[in-house]
């Protein structure tokens, strides 16, 4: 088990996020910790959340799909500029 | 130094034997079941290979062996079974399908143990577009041959054999199970040790 506290900024990109239950303290499972650290397997995992939850609200397979994509490939953009 | 590989027991010997015989027997059954309809399988095609693979220990020390005999037991493989076994050991099925985590036996989109690959692989078969199998696309649109009891009957049978061998029938991540499968083909670890020693190593480390 990991536990996170997040900084005051990442706290605020939360909150803009639309987070309303931010917490003091975040607790993630070591495999867990494994794979949202690495970026291939984090924004993989991520956008397969997105493609399942746009899938089960209704969006068409083919259009989930893209969206999906559409995150996968900004998000792996945003983790190679930080 | 490198450490020669012993000479196993003659019950954990005659136990493996078991299950090579029960796993080929299982296999041709049912490959000769889904030659008779449609399969979209073809090769180069990986979607399944990222798709959770839990395997025994005996069934471990067989791909091990396979492995090692090929001139393929190497020490860039044993880095990518070490780091994915610690990714997908107590993660959940849904997690570790969705982080799309490949088989560490996957190179170059095939599979470096093919002909001695795990049941669970050997009976994965699609008839809907190969496109569908990918884990972030598996649902309606996927239709895959019902494998009919295959896996079950092979769990079923490889308890029966493991409680002979004083284990549990414990499954676990097929990067784990080649690496303890190397340690008691070596000597270095019992067999009846396997389960209290993943507890150990890995059990708290969730």
């Amino acid at each position: 088990m990991k536990v996170f506290s997040p900084t005051q900024e990442e706290k605020d990109s939360l909150k803009k996020m639309g987070e309303k239950n931010l917490l003091e303290r975040y607790a993630y499972c070591r495999p867990c910790v494994r794979i949202l650290s690495e970026p291939k397997t984090a924004v993989a995992l991520m956008s397969g959340v997105l493609q399942f939850q746009a899938r089960a609200i209704g969006v068409s397979s083919a259009s989930a799909e893209a969206i999906a994509e559409r995150f996968g490939s900004k998000a792996l953009k945003l983790t190679k500029k930080t | 130094m490198t450490k020669k590989n012993r000479s196993l027991p003659l019950v954990v010997s005659s136990s493996l034997g078991g299950v090579e015989i029960l796993r080929k027997g299982l296999s041709s059954s049912f490959e000769s079941k889904v030659r008779e309809g449609k399969v979209t399988c073809s090769e180069g095609c990986s979607s399944c290979c990222y798709h959770p693979i839990n395997i025994s220990i005996l069934e471990g020390i067989l791909i091990y062996r396979h492995l090692l005999g090929e001139g393929k037991w190497t020490t860039v493989l044993k880095a990518r079974l070490k780091e994915t076994a610690d990714k997908q050991f107590g993660t959940t099925y849904e997690v570790w399908l969705l982080s799309l985590i490949p088989c560490p036996l996957l190179q170059d989109n095939r599979c470096l143990a093919y002909s001695a690959r795990p049941l669970i692989c050997r009976t994965y078969y699609a008839r809907s577009d190969p496109h569908y199998c990918h884990p972030h696309r598996l649902g309606d649109n996927t239709n895959l041959v019902p494998r009919g009891g295959v896996v079950d009957e092979f769990i079923r049978k490889q308890e029966q054999i493991l409680r002979k061998l004083k284990l549990q029938m414990l499954v676990m991540p097929i990067g784990l199970a080649l690496l303890l499968a190397e340690r008691v083909v070596l000597g270095t670890l019992d067999i009846d040790m396997v389960d209290s020693m993943i507890l150990r190593e890995y059990g708290d480390k969730t």
